[in-house]
């Protein structure tokens, strides 16, 4: 409504001599509008005075200093002639829908604008589309504007744009989306202008997976935090001695795996449309799943049945993948193998996670340093959880993301360090440090 | 550090820009209203029927432009037609409305004119002179001066050119709606490269969409440099000169802008953003920048409080940069550049003009979801 209404405004202004001023150049500005089945194109032609005759000559034919209708419609034809509109190469058809001329005297001084709008439809096509705009109207004389406003339309989604130095020749590609309700979600948008036109292709479909995992850091903090306690044994109520190696990396595995079942299921689910959540709640659940797995790896939750714990939340975290792939749009044959390679990225991106951690963890589990290590990162994951609950529960604003996305930008070096601390630790360990059986939680 | 510096600097010209918004210290409502009603009183009943116009005017809120009054005639009274006593009531509601940056910027624009009239641009006629013998507005091109028609049919509120085109007086005030503390109303202020649509709804205000420009663009005055739209010029040169090579290829468009893409008349215009986006500067820094985004935030808030937008890291990493023309400059000059910074809730376009790119200047700032405060008062 609103949107209606400052349209009007914006028709209402035009009715007045409101625009920049021109002198010896005439500016062309074209807008153009990109809808499901056509594009519009809004065009102003302003003349500045000292080109305003020749322009004036050029619409008032018989000379008898009116604007005519029909010297106005040959007019529009002729700038109509002067376009060329193109999609996927092939040539559309522009049809006249209105036009506003000023008055002979206002755009003899320069204080005129012609208002032209056309449309053209667009002919069915592949989803992502290439649009091309030439002005050779009066092309000695003229300056250009060309743009493209933003789509209305949200399942639309304008990828690049190109322009000749003048701006004569204009080409947009943009991409279209299957329609779904409400806006794509930003960050959505920069993957989906990425990865361009390949966004069906299989390893396109990887590499944002992969992507989605690395940037998504509330999905690795919950699996994270979850392994804190995966190398130790629970005694009454709290984490004491180290398990066996075997133990640790059958529970990794357990873990990551029931993880991975799970949200691969509602991830598969919810991009073949057969569950849908509101992304809101999903994402406090997520926020909420990793206080659980941050209290847990203080003071044992629920020993042993981490996979469950892991499997069920893992039901909600595939609902936020499902909702980075549910507006790409693509055929079910197209969709089935992005899921695919969606999920195969985010395996990936999970499994190089968790092995770049997982010797750490076993390590260190194995020196007194390791309470204080798992101290503080439940700590860490249960403040960054905290904070997303109330960024995504109240909207304030928490910075969460950005702390914690500082932190994972260093991700691979922090596991390094933390590789070679743990070793040190548990070199140590072997010449001076206690025995297993005496270390507490 | 040149990614943080140019994030830095990306804020900071925006918050310069928008600091003629109203204003750092968000004044009062009721000293607004307080200063409007005061102006209002200094009218005669005719002068008031003149400058007041009805909230829903919408001929009359988009009745602005960045041409000389004398060819586009504006709504209101001028300065010109006051009395002192009227001329200080507006001066001050000015004083008021604007922060000091503000009203200081808007005295400069109105110098500006003052010199354009008397000493015409650099290369073109004299100025101020009665037509045949006027300026081209806005400036000599070196083309002929632009014939001035006798009479002729006027078109809405068109009136003949008349003598009177330039000058620091020819800036009117109008009103729309009457000033309250409660009911939203509009205050415009506005002459030849000037336009100030103020809404007010109790508390909140908005100044979108602002027109600002000069001819010239520096110009002395008893012994004092002085550039109205220096600072929107020096920002972005800083902010332009901080990125590297990479950024500055994503930066710079390979096109020329000829003008203001969203000035007068593209209300509401939402565009497709180009030019280096600033999530693409790829920080380290990202946690020191949120810290200052937030601030930029608040602060950009308090200008105007009505808004629900969190104008936060998503806005931030949303904001685009775009240039178009020179890169270097003699310092102390204004850029013959054209740049744009957009935002989801925000556009600022510096759009030299090329008659006399470094002394010829227009500038917009609009919010595209708000503009003349579209979501305070639900039009």
């Amino acid at each position: 409504m609103r949107t209606k209404l400052l349209c009007l405004a914006a028709l209402l202004s035009l009715t007045l001599p409101v625009f920049a001023h021109r002198l010896d150049e005439y500016l062309q500005a074209i807008l153009v509008s990109i809808e499901q089945d056509h594009i519009r194109l809004s065009m102003r032609l302003i003349p500045g005075v000292a080109v305003s005759s020749a322009v004036i000559a050029a619409i008032d034919v018989n000379g008898d200093g009116v604007f005519s209708e029909p010297e106005q419609r040959r007019y529009a034809q002729t700038v109509l002639r002067d376009l060329s509109l193109h999609a996927d190469g092939r040539p559309l058809q522009p049809r006249l829908e209105s036009l506003r001329f000023p008055d002979p005297g206002d755009m003899k001084q320069g204080l005129g604008e012609i208002h032209l709008e056309f449309t053209a439809a667009l002919p069915a096509g592949s989803s992502h589309r290439i649009l091309v705009v030439k002005d050779r109207h009066q092309s000695a004389i003229s300056v250009y504007l060309m743009n493209c406003l933003i789509p209305e339309n949200h399942n639309l989604l304008v990828l690049a744009q190109a322009r000749n130095p003048n701006q004569s020749y204009y080409r947009i590609e943009f991409a279209e989306a299957a329609p779904a309700e409400g806006p794509l979600p930003s960050r959505l948008r920069s993957y989906f202008a990425h990865i361009g036109g390949n966004f069906a292709s299989v390893p396109a479909m990887f590499r944002l997976g992969m992507r989605h995992i690395a940037e998504g850091t509330d999905h690795l903090l919950f699996l994270l935090a979850l392994l804190l306690p995966a190398p130790l044994l629970s005694f009454r109520s709290r984490w004491s001695e180290p398990a066996s190696i075997r133990h640790t990396l059958a529970q990794i595995v357990k873990v990551v795996s029931a993880f991975t079942l799970g949200h691969s299921l509602t991830l598969a689910l919810a991009a073949g449309g057969a569950v849908s959540l509101p992304q809101r709640p999903v994402e406090v659940l997520i926020a909420f799943s990793i206080l659980v797995s941050a209290a847990h790896a203080l003071r044992p939750l629920f020993p042993g049945r981490e996979p469950l714990v892991a499997a069920a939340f893992g039901l909600i975290h595939g609902m936020a993948f499902a909702a980075t792939l549910q507006h790409l749009g693509v055929g079910t044959w197209q969709r089935l193998a992005g899921i695919l390679g969606f999920n195969l990225g985010i395996e990936t991106g999970q499994l190089l996670v968790v092995c770049g951690v997982a010797p750490s963890l076993i390590l260190l589990s194995r020196t007194p340093a390791y309470s204080i290590f798992r101290f503080s990162g439940a700590l860490f994951a249960g403040f960054a959880s905290g904070g997303w609950i109330l960024e995504r529960l109240f909207g304030a604003n928490a910075s969460v993301d950005l702390a914690v996305a500082r932190v994972a930008q260093d991700g691979p070096w922090i596991a390094a360090c933390l590789f070679a601390i743990s070793f040190v630790a548990w070199q140590r360990r072997g010449t001076s440090g206690p025995t297993a059986s005496s270390w507490m939680s | 550090m040149n990614q943080r510096l140019a994030k830095y600097s990306c804020l900071l010209a925006i918050v310069l820009f928008v600091a003629v918004t109203l204003g750092r210290t968000h004044p009062p409502p009721d000293k607004v209203v307080q200063a409007a009603n005061q102006f209002l009183a200094t009218l005669t009943p005719e002068q008031k029927q003149k400058v007041v116009y009805a909230f829903d005017d919408n001929d009359q809120r988009a009745r602005w432009s960045n041409f000389p009054t004398g060819f586009v005639p504006r709504g209101g009274m001028s300065l010109k037609q006051m009395t002192s006593q009227q001329r200080a009531a507006a001066l001050n509601l000015l004083t008021v409305v604007l922060s000091p940056m503000g009203y200081g910027k808007v005295n400069e624009i109105r110098l500006a004119d003052d010199d354009f009239k008397v000493n015409g641009s650099k290369r073109g006629p004299r100025g101020g002179g009665p037509p045949p013998n006027g300026p081209t507005p806005g400036g000599g091109s070196g083309g002929p001066p632009p014939p001035f028609p006798g009479a002729r049919a006027g078109g809405p509120g068109a009136r003949p050119p008349t003598g009177e085109m330039f000058g620091s007086d020819l800036y009117y005030i109008s009103f729309l709606g009457t000033p309250s503390t409660n009911i939203p109303w509009m205050l415009q202020f506005g002459g030849h490269h000037l336009a100030l649509n103020i809404t007010v709804a109790g508390s909140a205000g908005v100044l979108t969409p602002t027109l600002t420009g000069a001819q010239p663009a520096t110009f002395h005055l008893n012994g004092k440099t002085i550039r109205p739209i220096g600072r929107e010029s020096d920002k972005a040169l800083a902010l332009f000169q901080s990125l590297d090579e990479k950024q500055r290829r994503l930066a710079v468009l390979a096109y020329s802008v000829p003008d203001l893409v969203l000035g007068p008349g593209q209300d509401g215009k939402k565009i497709t953003p180009e030019g280096l986006k600033a999530s693409e500067l790829n920080d380290t820094q990202a946690c020191d920048v949120a810290g200052v985004d937030r601030g930029v935030g608040q602060h950009h808030q308090r200008v105007c409080r009505h808004s629900s937008h969190r104008r936060t890291q998503r806005d931030l990493n949303e904001t685009w940069f775009a240039w178009s023309g020179p890169t270097t400059f003699p310092s102390g000059t204004n850029i013959t550049a054209y740049y744009r910074i957009q935002g989801p809730h925000l556009v600022i376009e510096y759009a030299p003009q090329h008659d006399e790119p470094a002394n010829h200047v227009h500038t917009i700032y609009r919010d595209p979801t708000n503009d003349y405060g579209s979501q305070l008062n639900g039009r």
